[in-house]
């Protein structure tokens, strides 16, 4: 169950009040009534037992006026309700029992019809005093009003009141007080922290004074601010990773580019200077039929120098695609042919790379594959990406094994395209040492790299992910078996 | 003295380079070329062929399946006293000192300069 902090605030706070209200209306009150009723009571006894002393005295000297004086004594009370003297006689019955019988003697004021049993009520406190002389036995029967004590108990309680009253209004003063200067604050302070959360990096709190959550709110500003910053040094450091990781696979390309050029070059010139020798020729040439023969022997030159220098220029096209960093546009792209290109320059670039190391290479490229719209510059370097990879677990499992005298094994990267259920689907897949089970949600996560430092930058596949899941709103997936294969899966919609 | 030169590469227009580029050789009977479009072409050619009729093997390096540098060892194995040129476009010095270590008695980087080559074969 969720409380929020208000109401333990109020809870809290209330809880207080109640408690202070119990002691100050009932608990206190009733201590105080008790205690002066005991005082009051010890009172009107000792008050009993002094008149019950003079009667005693007055009664052995035979003084008579002396037993008035006594009971003057109390006369003057203004809470005196009567006295009484009380003549208690023994009575030997036939039997063995004594009977006592009680008569008033003389009650004070007179008008009051004094009963010798009479009790203390809720208003009056009778006590009795008993004296013994040899002219009478009796008690001094003293009643005292509590008026005075209802009086003060009725104080009290009114006072009580008040005092509740001024505690549940402070109570209330200190509730919202705490309330404001603790619920609010952190409560701005939540959705300010929900905000940041949410990727809002500009939240900052108003100060909150200079208490413990007003530093708390300056401390969340600061965290605020410096993750702001550290964020944009990270998004700052993570950019240029990106560039060099493109830098990279520039570089690993440019061994194969360099070998994509050259082949054609070597066609390209040779066939032109042939042709220029040729033509030559056939200047001095006399014999028609010759001269027609170089004649075709010219022409199907210049169709391989045409077509030559087209390869060539297709490769620096690739390659300046996959250098340019602008945000690309998707374009109708041919999906075969990009696997195609890049694989190849995949493979060259490792040739070049890793010596003493060759790998088939089997391309299943569907042929009846409708042209999609993808960002050619962005998805050819997911395929070089991915070849790369595939290229280089190969080579690793082939020192591997060669070095443990193992040389049965036979690299082999194959990269298939087919259309399954109006899905494009390119596969590229290593026969390499496969992707042990614990690492393998990792491989997708940005600077997870398994290559020793300096060989990978960890961003390859996690940016291949991103430009397929991303830009392209396909899938990218992968399956391997440790010792067999690993397969990537990319799935892009038509 | 006539040249039997095997041409081992897997791009088919080597073919007609090479045979125009010696036509002139060809017709005067100089050199005959025999081409080979993979290592294990150009092994099938010297395994069922005259081989002593060859005098030259000139290899791409960069090819699917064997490498030049494959076909280069096992060449040299087989027939040692067969001279063997290496023709590649990563003409760096570490492919030309490995192609030496294995064994090839040349090295062609590409685009090939035939001049220079012709001076190379008609010389010695």
């Amino acid at each position: 169950m969720k409380i929020s902090l208000k109401s333990k605030i109020w809870s809290t706070v209330l809880s207080i009040v109640l408690m202070f209200a119990f002691f100050i209306l009932i608990y206190f009150p009733y201590q105080q009534q008790k205690s002066l009723l005991k005082n009051f009571n010890t009172e009107v006894q000792n008050l009993a037992n002094t008149v019950s002393l003079g009667v005693k005295i007055a009664l052995t000297e035979q003084n008579f006026t002396g037993v008035e004086t006594a009971l003057d004594f109390v006369k003057q009370n203004p809470h005196l309700r009567f006295v009484s003297l009380v003549q208690v006689d023994s009575v030997r019955n036939p039997g063995k029992s004594v009977s006592v019988t009680k008569t008033v003697f003389r009650t004070y004021p007179e008008n009051f019809k004094a009963d010798p049993n009479l009790i203390s009520t809720d208003t009056m406190v009778v006590k009795t005093s008993p004296f013994s002389t040899s002219v009478m036995n009796g008690e001094i029967l003293l009643g005292f009003s509590t008026e005075e004590i209802m009086a003060s108990k009725a104080e009290i309680r009114s006072t009580s009141i008040v005092v509740c009253f001024i505690v549940l209004g402070i109570g209330i003063l200190i509730g919202f007080f705490l309330a404001r200067h603790i619920s609010v604050p952190v409560m701005a302070l939540r959705d300010a922290a929900l905000k940041v959360g949410q990727g809002d990096r500009t939240q900052q709190v108003k100060s909150f004074g200079n208490d413990e959550i007003g530093e708390l709110g300056l401390a969340f500003n600061k965290m605020v601010r410096d993750l702001a910053m550290a964020e944009s040094e990270v998004k700052a450091a993570q950019d240029q990773l990106i560039q060099s990781e493109k830098m990279a696979s520039l570089g690993q390309m440019t061994a194969g580019i360099a070998h994509e050029i050259k082949n054609p070059l070597n066609f390209v010139n040779n066939f032109s200077k042939l042709s220029q020798e040729l033509m030559k020729e056939m200047e001095s040439e006399e014999d028609a039929d010759e001269k027609l023969e170089i004649l075709e022997a010219i022409k199907g030159n210049l169709v391989k120098i045409n077509h030559h220098g087209k390869r060539a220029d297709s490769i620096v096209a690739s390659m300046l695609q996959h250098s340019r960093g602008t945000a690309g546009v998707k374009v109708p792209t041919n999906i075969n042919q990009l696997c195609d290109e890049f694989t190849d320059l995949a493979y060259h670039g490792m040739r070049a790379t890793v010596q003493d190391f060759n790998s088939a290479i089997v391309k299943e490229l569907a042929p009846d594959l409708p042209s999609i719209d993808l960002i050619p510059q962005d998805f050819s370097r997911v395929i070089l990406n991915l070849m790369n990879n595939a290229f280089y677990v190969v080579a690793e499992r082939f020192i591997k094994e060669s070095q443990s005298g193992n040389s049965q094994y036979q690299p082999e990267v194959r990269i298939k395209t087919e259309l399954v259920d109006g899905k494009i689907q390119v596969r590229i897949r290593d026969n390499g040492s496969g992707i042990p089970e614990e690492i393998k949600n990792k491989i997708f996560e940005p600077f997870f790299t398994t290559k020793p430092t300096g060989k990978g930058t960890g961003l390859g596949l996690s940016l291949s992910y991103d430009i397929i899941t991303k830009e392209h709103q396909g899938k990218m997936s992968v399956i391997s078996e440790l010792g067999k294969f690993t397969e990537f899966c990319l799935e892009l919609p038509i | 003295m006539k040249m039997k030169v095997l041409v081992v590469d897997d791009e088919l227009d080597v073919k007609d380079l090479f045979l125009q580029e010696f036509r002139k050789e060809i017709k005067t009977g100089l050199i005959t070329t025999i081409f080979a479009h993979s290592g294990a072409d150009a092994l099938d050619v010297l395994e069922h062929k005259d081989p002593m009729d060859i005098v030259l093997i000139m290899s791409d390096i960069n090819m699917p399946g064997m490498t030049g540098f494959e076909l280069l060892k096992i060449v040299k194995e087989k027939f040692p006293s067969l001279p063997v040129y290496m023709v590649s476009a990563y003409g760096d010095s570490a492919n030309m000192e490995k192609a030496r270590s294995i064994g090839a008695d040349g090295f062609i980087p590409k685009p090939v300069d035939f001049e220079s080559l012709k001076n190379k074969l008609f010389q010695s």
